[in-house]
């Protein structure tokens, strides 16, 4: 117990100066941390992507072997959520709001940069590959990596649901097993708390923005702002009193429902030949190139394009690595009871196809009138990115409505990531304990909304957002050290199953 | 000259000391 106080005290100590620094002189902050970061992503870029892209063969060479039949629980478990409430859960905590507001306005920016050098159909197909690839099942690999090894240790070898526990698991009383495992919590509490703190923040920016645009647009009040977060606070409290059936499961169906609906309804009533056939092609297209795409690093391409690459594929990739912990540990929670195979293939494919859909849909809405109308949407990127989907919106007819329909989908979903990450964190601070009392979770909803206040008070959103990218490096080497966790556990457990029953 | 920058070398000098102790986990023996 003692050994948790010390680490939490650390992790929030950690959090606190990063946060007075952040408020206090946040150029500084950012100048120092963007240079570490892109010195890493100059010099470790070929080691992420190999590794995303290992770690993708793993899941998918864990499928088609013997040890796809291994439950995560005992043998007599059964899954306790029904597959599309656990899937829109792992949605929910693993992508959520940043989807909404990219639907558009990524594949348009990728689109505008390959524009000016590729002719403008093979643009278009690039910009939805980028998207479809960035979104996609990597992302979802690294989840289930670590939420794979979470859960067999925890389930089927009883240890606490940590992201120490499977290397002090297997490497018991050993000084360095311990001092990785430290180091890699005292990370994780960290980098969950600055990430959700910063998601927070942000989220509470993009509602806000929509409400304004609801009412006309123009600038953004400040007491908008303040009003949308205390209503935030308001809506994720409950959640975390009730348990994680009633509570975040039901919350996450609404969000997932209300996004199905938003793509349902732009397929309908946009260009619906267009967007099927984009939809379609940006599936073929993405299954062609995955793999070779996973272990593509630009590196024969000209600086626009390398730099490119790093500010988007790269940051991307290690931001999936940063929410491992938090996404891993709360999937891992929720998954008790489904076999590997069941598991891997629910967590890869299902919310992949998702996007890929989305990004078809939304991004295809948007190659639509870049190609066929005026090209105001991809005149918005260079301007006014962070409102185009709200630009969409007001393209197709009944604006108000959707509009309203994006907000409450926006708003849900960071209140499930609060909800989410609040149990997470409920967790670690009490050693791995898989159900938190309600009071811990509500403490921890409490940091997660003064944090969140601290950085709307700095104003500065790109600070945040090199912060998190320096919080998530040293988690590239943590989840690859907890893949081969696994894969030891695995080969031990086979092993000594082989003995049994020769015996 | 075709010498890289020194840092870059000296932070690649790490990720392989990092595959390395990787292969060194998976391949050890536990100790009981």
């Amino acid at each position: 117990m003692n050994d948790s106080r010390v680490l939490l005290t650390a992790s929030i100590g950690l959090c606190a100066v990063i946060g007075i620094w952040g408020v206090a002189d946040p150029a500084s902050l950012q100048a120092i941390a963007k240079e570490i970061v892109d010195q890493y992503f100059i010099s470790r870029g070929w080691f992420v992507m190999l590794s995303v892209t290992i770690m993708l063969l793993f899941c998918l060479g864990l499928t088609v072997t013997k040890f796809g039949d291994i439950r995560l629980g005992a043998d007599t478990d059964r899954p306790e959520y029904t597959t599309p409430t656990w899937i829109a859960m792992l949605f929910a905590a693993g992508m959520g709001v940043g989807l909404l507001f990219w639907a558009v306005a990524e594949p348009l920016t990728h689109y505008y940069l390959a524009s000016q050098a590729i002719p403008a159909p093979i643009a278009a197909e690039q910009a939805l590959l980028a998207s479809n690839f960035n979104w996609g099942i990597h992302a979802w690999a690294i989840y289930g990596t670590t939420a794979l090894t979470i859960a067999y240790f925890s389930f089927r070898r009883g240890t606490p649901m940590l992201v120490s526990a499977p290397v002090k698991n297997l490497f018991p009383g050993e000084m360095w097993a311990n001092a990785v495992g430290w180091f890699s919590d005292f990370m994780a509490i960290a980098a969950i708390a600055i990430g959700v703190g910063g998601s927070v923040a942000m989220g509470v920016f993009q509602v806000a923005d929509g409400v304004t645009v609801l009412f006309g647009g123009g600038a953004t009040p400040t007491y908008l702002v303040w009003g949308v977060f205390l209503v935030m606070i308001a809506a994720y409290i409950p959640p975390l009193l009730v348990d994680l059936g009633s509570g975040m499961a039901k919350l996450s169906n609404i969000a997932m429902g209300l996004a199905i609906a938003l793509v349902a309804y732009t397929i309908i009533l946009g260009p619906s030949e267009f967007l099927l056939n984009s939809v379609v092609s940006g599936i073929g297209m993405y299954v062609a190139e995955v793999i070779p795409r996973g272990l593509q690093t630009f590196t024969f391409f000209g600086d626009e394009t390398t730099q490119w690459f790093r500010d988007w594929t790269l940051t991307y990739m290690v931001w999936w690595i940063a929410w491992g912990p938090f996404v891993g540990v709360f999937v891992a929670r929720i998954s008790k009871g489904r076999t590997i195979r069941e598991f891997v293939l629910g967590v890869l494919i299902g919310p992949t196809l998702f996007s890929t859909i989305w990004f078809g849909a939304f991004g295809g809405v948007g190659l639509y009138e870049t190609l066929n109308g005026q090209g105001e949407l991809l005149a918005l990127t260079q301007t006014n990115v962070e409102r185009m989907t709200f630009a969409l919106l007001d393209r197709l007819p009944f604006a108000t409505i959707t509009t309203i329909a994006t907000i409450a989908a926006a708003f849900l979903f960071i209140v499930t990531s609060v909800v989410s990450a609040a149990f997470v964190l409920g967790m670690f601070s009490t050693g791995g304990n898989p159900d938190p009392s309600a009071k811990v979770r509500v403490l921890w909803g409490g940091l997660l909304g003064i944090l969140g206040a601290a950085m709307i008070l700095s104003g500065s959103m790109n600070a945040v957002k090199t912060l998190i990218a320096l919080g998530a490096l040293p988690f590239v080497f943590i989840t690859v050290l907890l893949m081969v966790c696994l894969t030891k556990a695995l080969l031990q457990d086979s092993r000594k199953e082989t003995e049994h029953a020769d015996r | 000259m075709l010498i890289g920058d020194p840092v870059d070398t000296f932070m690649n000098l790490g990720t392989f000391a990092f595959i390395g102790a990787m292969v060194w986990v998976l391949m050890r023996r536990p100790s009981d």
